[in-house]
């Protein structure tokens, strides 16, 4: 038996076969059954670029504007669920809240991830020192991460503004630490690792500042929902 | 500081305040939050634990403490608090009277009063009997409509009175008013702050149930202060604390116009409600008799999802097809305008989930329950819901229908609860 996150109802973890004899990351079920279904994985049919669940497989209008503004050469995005109430709600808990447990709920939601070198979207240092924890290092911490990217501190958090404050967003980015060792040529494949893709400008300028420091690398981003 | 008496708040280890009343505690102590009492705690990564219960207050972990200003708030004394006007029924006058006694006999009392009984007006008088002796009262609800309906009404009744109202959809600074309303979520910022604690309809959620309200209701009120519950279905644990002999009861029966509540009337459906998008002839015929007899008619449903379903079967059946019809649900944006215009008899029927179970009223409505076995619906919801009709003195008697297929314990409880106060 085991003490479901989020309802706090036990629960039978569910053989799952498939998973068993797999090679994938196996994670240990967090949530009951009625939990997990709560969360709505997105649809087979999406934006090229984003991820965005959609009607057609064309470019999403957002990713129009992306398409504009960086001349062709557009972010390629992969996110697993919706982000709906249901997973609003979850984030507001996580992060605004500061359920630090609920880190290994999302965590729990990864599928296997590439060989690449992957860089987590870094949070201001103020909000951390206030939850005490990295909301996306949290996530991810069962990866080798590489935080290449640290937050310009004294700008807000992302949730508090609007969505065209966000579009309009300056640079929040700098290059961590220069004499890193991986600043290496032979980096060739970089992930870019966040939890919400909403408008893609944090992504984007994340992009910027990593290609600086790696110009013929190429460069992609995960986000746990779109 | 004196803003600050009764209440209590976080603060860091090294936190220097020196007011002399004020205590600090460890905020986590014997493996139990000092703050909501829950037990349901988890680790930071710096190996301090944090509580899940109470995080939407704000955090506590264990490297902080709990400052607790226990100073003893002085109001002057006021022989006439109460400015309200109107008159208490012969009933609510014999309730309203107990209650008075039972304050200044330090009896916590619970209130098991019908649906629209007119239990506000019948705390008046307790009310200005702490009021009046200079005492801070505060009155507590589940939910932030209740209080929101309340404050205006309270704040004209005692209109001399300082009133405080605390939820969390209002910025407001903490204040030591002598009349405080807040939901019971907000007791938890409060320690040993009232010589009186009212809390309305303890029966719902999200009070009635939860281990870590009812802690912050306990530690909110004075070691000697009184606490007085109100509900229309008393929940297990009170009815438990009665029969000890802990808690008083008192019961009023009548409605403030005098009739009995309207008894529902059970309908077993053999069928679906609906069959490929058409409603059950059973339940048009129904809705059909309240449409004719000129009734507005709220038609219960237990998931959000079935709404769009109801709505278009009632549309495709011909003899419905002039209605005006709408569905509401709590995170409907335009909640509140459809609402209004179903008062205001623009709608001829309203399709909606339990958050129209209480706290509105709504003249000569009628009201079906489709699928009242669903596990959604509380013997309390249901009550609830059929308290609905007949609130007005000029048509006292209504339609209640709750349809289902199996007969659940909660609608029985329900029936029993509505027929033993019409006794
Ligand atoms: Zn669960
Ligand atoms: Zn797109
Ligand atoms: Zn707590």
């Amino acid at each position: 038996m085991r003490v479901c996150l989020l309802c706090g109802n036990c629960f039978l973890p569910p053989v799952d076969l498939v998973r068993l004899f797999s090679f994938q990351a196996f994670h240990e079920a967090v949530l009951c059954p009625h939990c997990q279904k709560l969360f709505q994985p997105l649809g087979p049919i999406r934006c090229p670029a984003c991820g965005r669940s959609q009607q057609t497989a064309q470019l999403c209008r957002d990713c129009q504007r992306w398409e504009q503004i960086y001349d062709g050469d557009l972010l390629v995005n992969c996110s697993l669920y919706h982000y709906d109430q249901a997973m609003h709600d979850l984030m507001v808990q996580y992060k605004r809240y500061g359920d630090y447990q609920l880190a290994q709920v999302l965590a729990s939601f990864l599928p296997p991830l590439p060989n690449w070198l992957l860089v987590p979207i870094p949070t201001s240092p103020e909000h951390q020192a206030k939850r005490g924890f990295d909301t996306i290092e949290a996530i991810f911490g069962n990866y080798a991460l590489k935080p290449l990217l640290t937050k310009i501190p004294g700008q807000g958090a992302q949730g508090m503004r609007s969505r065209q404050e966000r579009l309009e967003a300056e640079q929040g980015f700098v290059l961590a630490d220069v004499n890193y060792p991986i600043y290496n040529r032979s980096i060739s494949k970089i992930l870019l690792l966040d939890d919400i893709y909403t408008t893609g400008r944090t992504l984007y300028h994340a992009r910027d500042c990593l290609r600086r420091a790696f110009p013929s690398a190429k460069i992609k981003s995960f986000t746990i929902c779109r | 500081m004196d803003e600050l008496i009764g209440r209590q708040w976080l603060a860091n280890q090294e936190d220097i305040t020196t007011i002399s009343t004020c205590e600090k505690v460890p905020a986590i102590q014997a493996d139990r939050c000092q703050r909501c009492g829950s037990q349901l705690l988890a680790y930071l990564p710096s190996r301090k634990r944090y509580c899940r219960s109470c995080l939407g207050i704000g955090r506590v972990s264990e490297d902080q403490v709990l400052v607790r200003n226990l100073a003893t708030a002085v109001f002057p004394k006021n022989p006439a608090p109460l400015t309200w006007q109107g008159k208490l029924t012969k009933h609510q006058t014999k309730i309203s009277q107990a209650l008075v006694n039972n304050y200044h006999a330090g009896k916590t009392t619970l209130v098991h009063a019908v649906t629209g009984a007119g239990k506000t007006e019948m705390l008046f008088p307790l009310l200005a009997a702490c009021l009046a002796d200079g005492k801070r009262a505060a009155v507590a609800a589940p939910r932030i409509d209740v209080i929101n309906e309340l404050y205006p009404r309270l704040a004209e009744a005692f209109a001399q009175i300082k009133v405080g109202c605390y939820h969390g959809k209002r910025e407001a600074e903490p204040g030591c008013e002598q009349l405080t309303l807040l939901t019971t979520h907000q007791l938890l910022k409060f320690y040993r702050a009232f010589d009186l604690l009212i809390i309305d309809e303890v029966d719902s959620f999200p009070y009635a149930g939860d281990p870590m309200l009812h802690f912050g209701a306990k530690n909110a009120v004075k070691t000697a202060g009184v606490t007085v519950y109100l509900t229309a279905t008393p929940t297990s644990d009170l009815l438990a604390e009665i029969n000890q002999g802990k808690v008083a009861k008192l019961t009023l029966k009548r409605r403030f116009h005098g009739q009995k509540l309207p008894v529902p009337r059970e309908k077993l459906f053999l069928r679906p409600y609906l069959n490929h998008g058409r409603l059950n002839p059973q339940l048009a015929e129904h809705i059909s008799r309240a449409i004719k007899a000129g009734h507005p008619l709220l038609l219960f449903v237990p998931k959000i999802t079935e709404i769009p379903a109801y709505l278009a079967a009632i549309k495709a059946d011909p003899q419905f097809a002039q209605l005006k019809l709408a569905g509401v649900h709590a995170a409907d944006p335009e909640r509140l305008s459809k609402v209004e215009a179903f008062r205001r008899g623009e709608l001829e029927i309203l399709v909606t989930t339990t958050i129209l179970e209480r706290g509105v009223t709504f003249k000569h409505v009628w009201v079906i329950i489709l699928a009242a076995d669903d596990r959604i619906y509380s013997a309390s919801s249901l009550v609830q819901i059929a308290g609905r009709v007949g609130r007005a003195s000029d048509d006292p008697t209504g339609l209640v229908l709750f349809c289902y297929h199996r007969y659940t314990h909660n609608i029985r409880q329900a029936m029993q609860e509505i027929q033993e106060m019409n006794q």
